[in-house]
């Protein structure tokens, strides 16, 4: 005797999944799918199979009708489900016919494998783009049941699994030539598939970082205590992202931009075009700054005056003490003041250029 | 009898209703899930945040400016935001994401995401409010205690009335000086995948815009007598300020095709990167009404000049990859680009003397390839080239131009006409399996070649300035990963360049370089994990070279060379570990080392102003040979050091957390002679930064849970006392799990 399988709180469920697909519309007959006894109810279940002879003994303890009402309950309901399914439930009604794991397993996105993977569902738009968890975890073609009723166990996916899909998208398209691939990082080192994006606030530490950010210190440790530094981009109080200078997928070999355009993506006030410009500023803006951060004014990775005396001479002329334009003959013979060397920016303000003065000082 | 029947008549009855109802209910439902069956998921969670400085604040709030919602208080007050992030996700996998994040008026971050078969789309909004210049405000001469360097008030020479033009500095505008800038950034993205294209097209759309609002010190430095006192002798302090209004907005356009037929990859981009300058221009004539009567100019001044000119441009790219993989086998890519950027608002002089066309073009190209010869051996090969070039406006007779204006040298420096950099290389890699080590050598090529154009007369060029035109290098490397046991992994890059000629002081004719990490972990053991690392970098440059230059008899005396070497290390030490059930301990060190030295050159006289052709032109300045002299060899040389500690504990429904973290950093930004005359809070680093966090959540029921944070910032600055300040802040929250 055949009997409607359901979940065990069917009642509170979507009445749909109560009843098992594997419907023959044909043969107007229930199907059943043999069910893990041994395992409990998990209370998420939506959908299990029950044993037939399991099935009618419970349903003989529950209901404790006599055979002949019981036959009649059983018959009465049966005409009305299968008016119901058979006029709504068409599409899993096709796809329960198919008969597949895998198509069950796409129906379900996943639910049973969760049933005993608790956590794994995750909650971010990625584990749910991710649902199908044959997608990653059984090689293609391949039957899950199979692979556990063999007892072997489930593959943990690779980049190249990763990249079968995602061969479209263009941020992985210089993916074999970035730093990280050559160190040997998976995706998954920095992806979450299974974790939850979705964060509660108030922040239980003074980092205020964005969630990439806070992913990429956890290697980059050194880059992390130049962010501490006292001078530094706004990465740990939120105010950008390492995201917004560097591409994790790619490699400079790659990048279509010069050192200072990456730079004036944010800055673009510096990039001009200038009518007279500073050399260093043209080439490269690491000719004087330290961009993750340093201990001194302006992310310049030396102070002033030592960052610009090393290409540049002083005019005792003009910038020492009692600057008299007449020239001494001998280069030492003036003291140049210390309120002079303490910022050659002070007078020099247009150090990245200028659209006046070809002195750089507005 | 009867009674039985009717007993049993009303239980079939019974059972056919609840099979109906049965019916019913699957009908509505199946058709309600044939639509959509989406669930939402996530935490809002309205917070309360409080914070009080004391002593001097700013340094503590040149990043984290707060301000208090209900009174406008950047001292203390009370903070009000809702944080919020949710998902809403349904069985055809499609999901969006709506999160925000804000730690009141000046930090505010908001993100949408959505995801599904036909594509994705995206957009953000952050706003950021910071000190202009972070702390560099501070040390603005109308900022630090006592001025500028009383020493430089020479009595003898104020009485002849020059002072020079460092002696003082003054602000000229009417506006008290705002330290503050905001920057906004806004965004949408969207990526589209047209079903007729099946999965091997899609088209993005993105547009990023950002606006910046503040204020900043500009400065401006007059020549000698433009300014005359009342009387009408020369006015000494040249030195001047203003308040300059920060006012830009930048808008992004960029399109992307991609394409991807069987192996290959193609991407064409363009953009169109408009930014757009809306504060008014200054200029000196703008200064004179400022600051009249008091300050007069002397006759013959350019009021037009402008002052701190920052025009509107806009920037065109084009840019087309190609990529093809030869299975597990092979991958190379190509790819070239072309942009140009158009300078579109010019000022008066500029308009009026002729330069009415800023522009540069820039042309950038790569070609790499990747071959795996054997499962044990690799090949990667690279080119890459790029090429500024300056198409403004040149020359310009009056404004720009190569020729010699003694009163007022309008080319100091030369012209950078073009500036191209390209390199090539190659590595091999070898993954045997004995110790399971990889290991990779590699060479690179650089080349830097620079088109100028130098003044005539006067004007800077070579050997009497340390800029030259080209710079060739080779680089080798070798890279090590190793895992010599279990839990293990060992890495170390050294590597070596030499040049064969440079054009920059910071261009290194000699370069070593080491980058070494150690990583161990032993998950069975308190899931211990401790990572290591060790970097080392030095680079010389003792190529470039001036060289005193005498009229008679004619020529150039010996140079003198430059040497300059610049040597940088970091180290650390991280360990984390679990020592019992939900309690999670980390510990960390870095160290952080800047040793810089060079020769501090001095001359008699600035170098353009004096003749380098013979015969000399006529010349008002006198006829003293330029003269070059090695003051010194300075050195500047800072440690940093910087100790983290965590804590996270749980306890029930509660959950602790203690974070701590202190960076001090000491030395000195030049000694000898440059750094004696330094006045005190220029002359070293010296500071402390402390931060202590102490967090704790308490899980009130299943989907409530009560957040809070209490953090504690101290910083001392024993450089320039002033600097010291602290600040509490503490935040408190109610997160509802939906």
């Amino acid at each position: 005797m055949s009997w409607i399988a359901g979940g065990r709180n069917s009642l509170k469920r979507n009445s749909h999944k109560r009843f098992c697909h594997a419907i023959d519309n044909n043969q107007r007959q229930f199907r059943h799918v043999a069910y893990i006894v041994e395992k409990s109810y998990p209370e998420d279940c939506e959908f299990f199979w029950v044993r037939q002879p399991e099935c009618v003994e419970g349903m003989q303890k529950v209901t404790g009708f006599s055979k002949w009402l019981f036959g009649l309950m059983a018959m009465c309901a049966l005409l009305f489900s299968w008016q119901a399914s058979g006029q709504t439930a068409a599409e899993p009604e096709k796809k329960a016919e198919q008969g597949s794991v895998g198509e069950l397993m796409k129906h379900t996105r996943g639910k049973k494998c969760l049933a005993c993977h608790k956590g794994m569902e995750g909650g971010s738009a990625t584990a749910v783009a991710h649902a199908e968890c044959e997608s990653c975890h059984v090689d293609s073609g391949k039957d899950i049941q199979a692979i556990l009723k063999a007892g072997a166990a489930i593959k943990m996916p690779k980049n190249s699994d990763c990249t079968t899909c995602h061969k479209n998208d263009r941020k992985l398209m210089n993916w074999a030539f970035s730093a990280h691939s050559k160190a040997g990082s998976s995706c998954s080192d920095c992806h979450q598939i299974h974790g939850s994006s979705v964060s509660k606030g108030v922040r239980l530490s003074a980092d205020k970082s964005d969630r990439n950010s806070a992913m990429c210190v956890k290697c980059h440790q050194d880059t992390s205590a130049e962010f501490k530094m006292r001078s530094h981009h706004p990465v740990q109080e939120g105010g950008m992202s390492c995201t917004g200078c560097h591409d994790p997928h790619g490699d400079g070999h790659t990048a279509l931009k010069s050192k200072t355009g990456q730079c004036l993506e944010c800055h673009q006030a510096i990039g001009g075009p200038k009518v007279f410009e500073h050399a260093p500023v043209v080439e490269d803006c690491t000719n004087c700054h330290a961009p993750h951060g340093s201990a001194n004014r302006g992310l310049l990775s030396t102070s002033q005056p030592s960052v610009c005396l090393q290409c540049h001479s002083i005019a005792t002329g003009k910038h020492g003490f009692g600057s008299d334009p007449t020239p001494s003959p001998k280069a030492n013979s003036r003291t140049v003041s210390g309120s002079v060397l303490r910022g050659c920016t002070n007078c020099h303000g247009a150090i990245h250029g200028s659209q006046q003065d070809p002195l750089l000082r507005y | 009898m009867k009674l039985f029947l009717l007993k049993r008549l009303s239980l079939m009855i019974s059972l056919m209703f609840v099979a109906n109802l049965g019916y019913a209910e699957t009908e509505n439902e199946v058709a309600a899930a044939a639509a959509t069956s989406g669930t939402w998921q996530g935490y809002i969670t309205p917070k309360l945040g409080y914070f009080n400085n004391s002593g001097n604040a700013a340094y503590l709030n040149r990043y984290n400016l707060l301000d208090s919602t209900f009174s406008h208080n950047t001292d203390n007050g009370f903070i009000a935001d809702l944080d919020f992030s949710l998902l809403y996700s349904d069985d055809s996998g499609a999901s969006l994401l709506l999160e925000k994040e804000g730690y009141g008026t000046n930090n505010q971050r908001l993100r949408l995401r959505g995801i599904n078969d036909s594509g994705k789309l995206g957009a953000y909004y952050s706003t950021f409010k910071s000190a202009t210049g972070t702390f560099n405000f501070q040390y603005n001469p109308d900022m630090v205690v006592g001025g500028t360097d009383p020493q430089y008030a020479d009595p003898i020479l104020n009485a002849t009335g020059k002072t020079g033009f460092v002696a003082s500095f003054n602000n000229d505008s009417p506006d008290v000086l705002d330290y503050e800038v905001r920057r906004s950034n806004y965004g949408f993205s969207s990526i589209l995948k047209p079903p007729s294209f099946g999965d091997r097209a899609s088209v993005e759309f993105n547009f990023d815009g950002y606006t910046r609002n503040g204020q900043k010190v500009s400065n401006y430095v007059l020549k000698d007598e433009l300014l005359v006192s009342k009387k009408g002798s020369a006015e000494p302090y040249q030195w001047r300020g203003y308040a300059n209004n920060i006012d830009e907005q930048n808008s992004k356009l960029t399109y992307h095709f991609n394409y991807t037929p069987q192996d290959w990859f193609i991407n064409y981009e363009f953009s169109i990167d408009k930014f757009q300058n809306n504060v008014l221009p200054i200029t000196l004539g703008t200064v004179q009404k400022w600051a009249a009567p008091s300050l007069k100019f002397a006759p013959g001044v350019d009021f037009l000049t402008p002052l701190g000119f920052v025009p509107d441009s806009t920037q065109y790219t084009n840019g087309l990859r190609v990529s093809r993989t030869f299975g597990d086998s092979a991958v190379i890519s190509a790819g070239v680009s072309y942009a140009l950027l158009q300078q579109d608002s010019y000022s008066e002089p500029q308009t009026t003397l002729g330069y009415t066309d800023g522009q540069t073009a820039t042309s950038n190209a790569y070609l790499t390839g990747k071959f795996n010869v054997s499962p044990s051996v690799g090949l990667e090969a690279f080119a890459r080239y790029n090429r500024r070039q300056n198409n403004s406006s040149y020359p310009v007779a009056g404004f720009f131009e190569p020729v010699s204006q003694f009163d007022d040298p309008r080319m100091v420096m030369p012209r950078i006409n073009n500036y191209t950099n390209s390199a090539l290389g190659f590595e091999a890699k070898l993954y045997p399996t004995v110790l399971k080590t990889t290991w990779s050598a590699g060479w690179t090529y650089e080349m830097k070649e620079r088109g100028l154009t130098y003044g005539v007369v006067p004007a800077l060029a070579p050997p009497i300035m340390l800029y030259g035109e080209n710079y060739s290098s080779n680089e080798v490397f070798l890279k090590m990963v190793a895992r010599p046991a279990k839990g293990w992994v060992v890495r170390v890059t050294p590597s070596y360049l030499w040049a064969n000629e440079t054009g920059l002081t910071t261009d290194p004719n000699q370069m070593l370089k080491l980058k070494s990490s150690v990583i161990y972990t032993k998950p069975a053991w308190n899931e211990l994990a401790v990572t290591g690392y060790y970097n080392y970098n030095r680079k010389k440059n003792d190529s470039l070279s001036y060289s005193d230059y005498n009229v008679n008899p004619r020529g150039f005396a010996d140079p003198q060379n430059q040497e300059a070497t610049n040597t940088t290390q970091s180290a650390g030490l991280n360990i984390s570990l679990v020592p019992v059930e939900e309690l999670k301990l980390s510990l960390g060190y870095d160290w952080n080392q800047n040793d810089l030295s060079a020769y501090y050159f001095v001359t008699n006289r600035l170098r353009f102003d004096y003749p380098v052709v013979y015969p000399p032109v006529p010349n008002p300045q006198p006829n003293v040979p330029l003269d070059f002299y090695n003051l010194d060899q300075f050195n500047y040389k800072v440690n940093t050091h910087t100790l983290t500690a965590g804590l996270e504990k749980q306890w029930e429904r509660y959950l602790f957390t203690a974070n701590y973290s202190l960076m001090l950093a000491n030395g000195y930004n030049a000694n000898g002679l440059g750094g004696q005359s330094l006045p005190g809070v220029d002359d070293k680093i010296d500071y402390l930064l402390h931060t202590l966090a102490l967090g704790t959540e308490y899980q009130f029921k299943k989907n409530v849970s009560v957040r809070g944070v209490y953090i504690y910032d101290r910083y001392e600055d024993n450089a320039y006392n002033s600097l010291n300040g602290s600040r509490n802040t503490l935040w408190l929250g109610i997160s509802y799990r939906l």
